[in-house]
């Protein structure tokens, strides 16, 4: 049977008979997202792209182990979220290291794009990147890729209030940051 | 009655439909009689107004093609893994069976001592002849081996000096300028290929404990050039921003030099070809 067409569970037992095909076709089903999360969390293409990577690594290693309590977006993006905050540990301590500030500064700077709303498009990436790591990793799963408040809770390892008092938070920084921004660009 | 902090933090889930019917009867019973959360409801519209969910798309910013190769670079990184836990295995197999080869080796090595005396001083005589061929095959032999080793090495010589080059003409392109005027890259998309096919090859000859640090630094240097690869049509400034974000963040340049100064201070084992021009 062609895994394209295999729905999510038949897909993931094809995966865990050791279908490569099936595997494949489960990477390309998730890959944009896992990327997206990353790039929330390490705001760097280069290293969203390899946190994405390592994700479906320990994906392919551990799948005999999933067993379907959570859905598997939710159990990958909760591996997602962990690599990425190792690796945001890992910058911090670097970075403390070297007290390299330049380097931070571009490494965070956003790319630019001359589609139309791109600036927009710059300003949340910006103000994203300006919140404390939970609240980010709460406000981009719940807000931009659609988790349910229990599926973040599950993927972040903390209760529901919990993301809710995060997200209220977060939101509200949201907005006081993009307001400066848009009304620095007027 | 909920209190605010109950209400605020349930705003969200009030306004995107998600609160169970319960609690949003609450919170609307809230909501009717507190102006101070109601504030709150009308900014939180606003911002959900001001961030809508599909401007939120970073990997929008790749090309198409670097996702049709994505997969097949996560199989990449499995089998990479795989080879490493391999030898790691290798070597505690080994380790465990040392151990076990001792006490073998102890009851043998007692046994054979005698014979092995006696057996030397026959062999000795007899092999005297075969000795003297055996080492010239040996000597020619390991000559075969260095000039192998020098022969990639001057591969790899090449293969730094081509994407050195390709790597500073990209890192000196100012990107705005270079959508603007619709520069042409299909020279470097050609050559990366080109490159990223040899520095496959080289990952894969480059065995040697003393050249693991090269075969990281080939490794690191294919990503990027899968980058440049991977560029296609009208080349827009974030993908040549990524390209360059790339080299600055793994110091690309830096190592490449690094390994040009310390080849210059070694002496040269075969005769360098003529460079190739990229």
């Amino acid at each position: 049977m062609n895994p394209q067409t295999l729905d999510e569970s038949a897909l993931l037992s094809q995966v865990r008979d050791g279908n490569e095909n099936a595997f494949r076709v489960l990477v390309e089903r998730h890959m944009r997202h896992a990327y997206n999360i990353a790039y929330g969390f390490v705001q760097d293409h280069d290293d969203a792209d390899d946190i994405a990577q390592e994700a479906f690594v320990k994906v392919h290693r551990s799948i005999a182990s999933f067993r379907g309590d959570s859905s598997f977006a939710t159990w990958l993006h909760r591996i997602v979220a962990n690599l990425s905050l190792t690796r945001v540990k890992q910058r911090k301590k670097e970075q403390s290291r070297r007290a390299d500030v330049e380097e931070a500064d571009t490494m965070t700077e956003p790319a630019r794009t001359s589609e139309q709303n791109s600036e927009h498009r710059t300003h949340i990436e910006r103000a994203l990147h300006e919140l404390p790591t939970l609240q980010r990793a709460v406000v981009l799963l719940r807000h931009f890729e659609g988790l349910s408040t229990a599926q973040v809770s599950k993927v972040l390892s903390c209760s529901e209030p919990a993301v809710k008092t995060h997200l209220f938070r977060g939101l509200k920084k949201m907005k006081e940051r993009l307001s400066y921004l848009e009304a620095e660009l007027s | 009655m909920k209190s605010h902090a109950w209400v605020q933090e349930n705003l969200y889930e009030l306004e995107t439909g998600t609160l169970s019917e319960n609690n949003r009867a609450l919170a609307e019973e809230h909501l009717a009689r507190c102006a101070e959360c109601s504030h709150e409801l009308k900014e939180l519209r606003v911002t959900l107004k001001q961030m809508p969910q599909q401007l939120y798309n970073p990997s929008s910013l790749r090309p198409e093609m670097h996702w049709q190769m994505f997969a097949q670079r996560v199989e990449r990184k499995l089998d990479s893994a795989s080879e490493v836990e391999a030898s790691w295995i290798e070597r505690f197999r080994e380790m465990v069976l040392g151990h076990r080869m001792v006490f073998a080796l102890g009851f043998g090595s007692a046994l054979l001592l005698a014979g092995v005396t006696v057996g030397v001083w026959m062999t000795m005589q007899k092999n005297a002849g075969d000795d003297r061929s055996r080492f010239a095959q040996q000597e020619l032999g390991s000559r075969h081996a260095l000039v192998q080793t020098a022969s990639l090495e001057e591969r790899t010589e090449q293969y730094l000096d081509r994407s050195k080059i390709l790597l500073v003409g990209l890192i000196n392109t100012d990107p705005q300028v270079a959508e603007k005027s619709k520069m042409d890259f299909s020279r470097q998309v050609e050559v990366s290929r080109e490159l990223v096919k040899e520095s496959r090859q080289l990952v894969s000859e480059l065995n040697d404990p003393s050249q693991q640090r090269m075969k990281r630094l080939v490794s690191d240097l294919e990503m990027i050039l899968l980058q440049i690869a991977t560029l296609q049509g009208e080349v827009q400034s974030p993908a040549i921003e990524i390209v360059k974000s790339g080299v600055d963040r793994r110091g690309i340049l830096f190592k490449i030099n690094l390994e040009e100064i310390q080849r210059a201070q070694l002496p040269k084992q075969v005769s360098k070809p003529s460079k190739q021009s990229i």
